[in-house]
């Protein structure tokens, strides 16, 4: 059966429609033929009947003499005569008993054998005095009844099989012109698709040329679409192409399907990456790895890492992105942003160690002073000695602290205490502070014990007092307090200074932007680096004309 | 006087000839069944009229007996009947032989014939038991007498026989019973069975003759007692110069015998003898 609707499904529309055609026309015309037939077989079998009967009554004088007398000749005469009555197939007269008197095929059925009745047939009594003294068996021969017919079933069957034909002819000839239509129409789609649209007219107003008119529309706005594709494809390529940074499309197995302009600057072909496999183009075997399960879990990862061009490694800033369905990996070139922050640090120490060494200058003058005015007394006593010596020790933590600042970025870590680290810078902006008259508050826990990179946090802290110290008018006051808070060390670094403006607050950690005059506007970049260094972070809070908070939030343990 | 003498004259010599004009001479014959048969009768009483100049008229009865009762009360004057009841009639009402019929040889005899069709098995009448069987008239000596005597001499009674006797009332009919099957088989006049075949060729074909008895004297034509002389041997007269000419050769050609003769009642003795012997014998036919 499945098959058999497969293969109707299959054919073509012509041939369906045909079919449908003829099929309701057979639906309907071959149980009205029946009907008619069989009424018609019907009322023919009727008048045949109707007709013996009639006959048997006119002569059922006859017949009772006949039998009575035994007279078999005459009764087999009537009984002949009535076989050849048109439509009766054979004719009987029957004993009481059911024996045969007589029968119209008195070879089959001679005088005397026993009749054994038969389907269909019609039996009359004959009676004497309402005595049964026999009974005429007859059968209407449906030989002759379907033979007579045979004119209506032949007009039928022609009249059948002449609209049949039509509704064929008429299927196909519909078909014809569908397919003649759908023809046109498959054209017009052959030329749209090689960019040539133009409309399909038929003499029909009908749901195929509605078709038609979508199609048409349908093209036309897809014609339209393209164009909007090739100007953003044009776009969006030269826009991918103009971009500084490499950008990379890969499939879900991590291969590069697409890959844009920039890779030439590293002297990539399209062509030579295009089904790779993107790891291949990362130096760093743990940066692989990192890569390798961001793409099996498909996650998203950002990543300061080496690029294996063909002319050598270049670091770059590898942001791969999870996309749904491929993942979008853009790569920038940070080496010379490196080397250029490297140089800034660098330039910014200096500007520091400038601006200390005023500080640094008057604090030596300071700490030289007691043994300036020894030298004016010929004898030293033994406090005398002591202040020299004391003296000596604080010259010296100057020069240390001086020399620690002056540091490059190379740091290792150490142990230390915070009370260590506090006097130190206290020491390092005692002559800023005593200049302007400046309150320093330091409210800490000395004893907390820190391993990390001291100058770096040394760095960080000073930059924030720096700027908290610039901030201050004459007899300001600057704080800093350290207080434990979980495995962190929170510093506040604290000044009642004007403030900073709302408008400015998303400013002060951009490189070079400053409102001090003669400031370098590196010093809170900076701070911010080394604080990611130390893998802390820094955030503040200001109210203008209260002043400022910056909170600088470390590991105790690195 | 001359007047008188002539019409004297005129009279006698009309005189016998005037019962025969006063009314029809009714001529009986039983058994006719086809056209040709009825046609013939006529063109042969046309013929009998014109050399006789009488007015023959045809009756038809159904049975022998009805002749027998048409004959009794002057219905009708001469009439065809086969041997038997001839001499039944010859001694019951006194009928006297007109004339006999020749076969086609010329002879006055004819047979007795057990027929059937030719596909049937059957050898002798004595192969039809409990068979239908169709005797002609109950009275007639080849389709009744003949078949009821034969078996009575070997000690059977044909009504118990055959099974059943069926009764056709003429020769003809008996034929076409055998023909349609309706019947095994039938004893029929040897004449009305040649005739019948010569007529119909699909009988010839179909039908077979098993058994031949005779010869017996055949079939007469006799008249009541009381019948005139005049016109008795006025027909008689054209009856046995019938075959002297062409047209009557012809009519007698076509009723199938050779012309006619007249005989003695002892001629019909062997018929007598049979009739006496089933009588005797008895027999529960009709």
């Amino acid at each position: 059966m499945a098959p058999l609707i497969s293969k109707i499904l299959r054919l073509s529309i012509g041939f369906k429609l045909s079919i449908t055609f003829l099929a309701v026309i057979l639906c309907v015309s071959l149980p009205l033929s029946y009907l008619i037939i069989k009424y018609s077989e019907d009322l023919l079998r009727k008048q045949i009947e109707e007709s013996i009967l009639k006959s048997v009554e006119a002569e059922e004088g006859n017949i009772r003499t006949a039998i009575i007398n035994g007279d078999y000749w005459q009764i087999f005469k009537r009984v002949e005569a009535w076989s050849n009555f048109k439509g009766i197939e054979y004719v009987a007269i029957l004993d009481p008993q059911g024996f045969v008197l007589a029968h119209s095929k008195p070879q089959s059925f001679p005088i005397y054998t026993y009749y054994f009745p038969r389907d269909g047939e019609v039996s009359v009594d004959i009676k004497s005095f309402n005595r049964i003294i026999g009974r005429v068996v007859f059968k209407v021969d449906n030989k002759y009844v379907e033979n007579s017919l045979m004119p209506v079933k032949l007009f039928s069957a022609g009249f059948t099989s002449l609209f049949a034909t039509f509704a064929f002819m008429l299927g196909l000839s519909i078909s014809l012109r569908i397919y003649g239509r759908l023809k046109r129409i498959i054209k017009m789609a052959t030329d749209a698709e090689k960019g040539e649209v133009y409309p399909v007219s038929f003499i029909e107003k009908d749901e195929i040329q509605e078709f038609a008119n979508h199609l048409y529309q349908s093209f036309r706005n897809i014609e339209r679409l393209l164009e909007n594709a090739r100007f953003e494809g044009s776009f969006f390529s030269n826009l991918i192409n103009s971009l500084g940074e490499m950008i990379f499309v890969l499939d879900t197995e991590g291969r590069i399907i697409f890959a844009n302009n920039v890779i030439s600057h590293f002297h990539y072909r399209y062509k030579d990456l295009i089904g790779r496999r993107f790891i291949i183009l990362v130096c760093d075997p743990k940066v692989r790895s990192k890569l390798r399960s961001a793409i099996a879990l498909r996650e998203s990862v950002i990543l300061d890492c080496y690029f294996r061009g063909r002319g050598g490694k270049v670091n770059v800033l590898l942001n791969f992105m999870w996309k749904g369905e491929f993942y979008l990996v853009t790569m920038r070139d940070i080496s010379e942003l490196k080397e250029m922050e490297k140089r800034v640090r660098l330039m910014e120490n200096l500007s520091l160690l400038g601006e200390m060494s005023v500080g640094l200058a008057h604090e030596l003058k300071n700490a030289l002073l007691p043994i300036r005015l020894l030298a004016d007394v010929e004898e030293w006593d033994e406090e005398d000695i002591n202040v020299v010596k004391q003296s000596l020790v604080r010259v010296d933590r100057v020069l240390i602290n001086m020399l620690n600042f002056a540091r490059q970025d190379k740091e290792v870590k150490s142990q230390f205490s915070v009370g260590e680290l506090v006097r130190g810078i206290h020491n390092l902006f005692e002559p800023l502070l005593k200049e302007k008259g400046i309150n320093f508050i330091i409210d800490i826990q000395e004893d907390i014990s820190l391993f990390m990179e001291r100058g770096y946090l040394e760095l960080i802290l000073v930059n924030l007092l720096k700027n908290a110290v610039d901030a201050v008018e004459v007899g300001g006051n600057v704080g800093l307090e350290a207080k434990v808070k979980g495995n962190m060390l929170v510093f506040c670094v604290w000044d009642d200074g004007p403030g900073i403006d709302e408008d400015l607050k998303n400013k002060v950690f951009e490189p070079f932007f400053t409102t001090k005059k003669g400031g370098t506007g590196l010093g809170l970049s900076i701070a911010l680096r080394y604080t990611y260094m130390l893998k802390g972070y820094i955030t503040f809070e200001s109210k203008k004309g209260y002043g400022t908070r910056f909170y600088l939030e470390v590991p105790l343990n690195g | 006087m001359k007047l008188l003498l002539a019409v004297s004259l005129y009279v006698l010599v009309l005189l016998p000839v005037l019962p025969a004009y006063a009314q029809d001479i009714k001529i009986g014959f039983t058994a006719v069944i086809t056209r040709e048969d009825a046609e013939s009768i006529y063109s042969f009483l046309d013929y009998i009229s014109k050399k006789t100049g009488l007015a023959l008229k045809p009756v038809f009865a159904k049975s022998y007996d009805e002749m027998d009762y048409f004959l009794s009360i002057g219905k009708v004057d001469i009439a065809y009947i086969c041997g038997g009841p001839y001499v039944e009639g010859r001694e019951r009402y006194g009928y006297k032989i007109l004339a006999i019929p020749l076969n086609r040889d010329g002879k006055p005899y004819y047979y007795s014939l057990v027929i059937t069709r030719k596909e049937k098995p059957y050898k002798s009448l004595l192969d039809f038991k409990g068979k239908p069987y169709a005797f002609s008239d109950p009275k007639s000596n080849s389709g009744s007498l003949v078949p009821t005597y034969i078996l009575l001499k070997k000690g059977l009674k044909a009504d118990e026989f055959f099974r059943p006797v069926v009764y056709t009332y003429s020769h003809y009919e008996s034929i076409l019973a055998v023909y349609k099957g309706f019947v095994e088989g039938a004893s029929v006049d040897s004449l009305v069975y040649e005739q019948a075949i010569r007529l119909d060729k699909r009988l010839e074909r179909e039908i077979k003759v098993v058994e031949k008895y005779g010869p017996f004297p055949i079939t007469p034509f006799v008249y009541r007692r009381d019948l005139d002389n005049l016109t008795v041997e006025r027909i008689k007269d054209a009856l046995l110069k019938m075959k002297e000419e062409e047209e009557g050769r012809r009519i007698l050609n076509v009723l199938g015998v050779s012309g006619f003769r007249t005989v003695r009642d002892e001629f019909y003795k062997t018929i007598k003898e049979m009739l006496d012997y089933v009588r005797r014998n008895g027999t529960s036919n009709k």
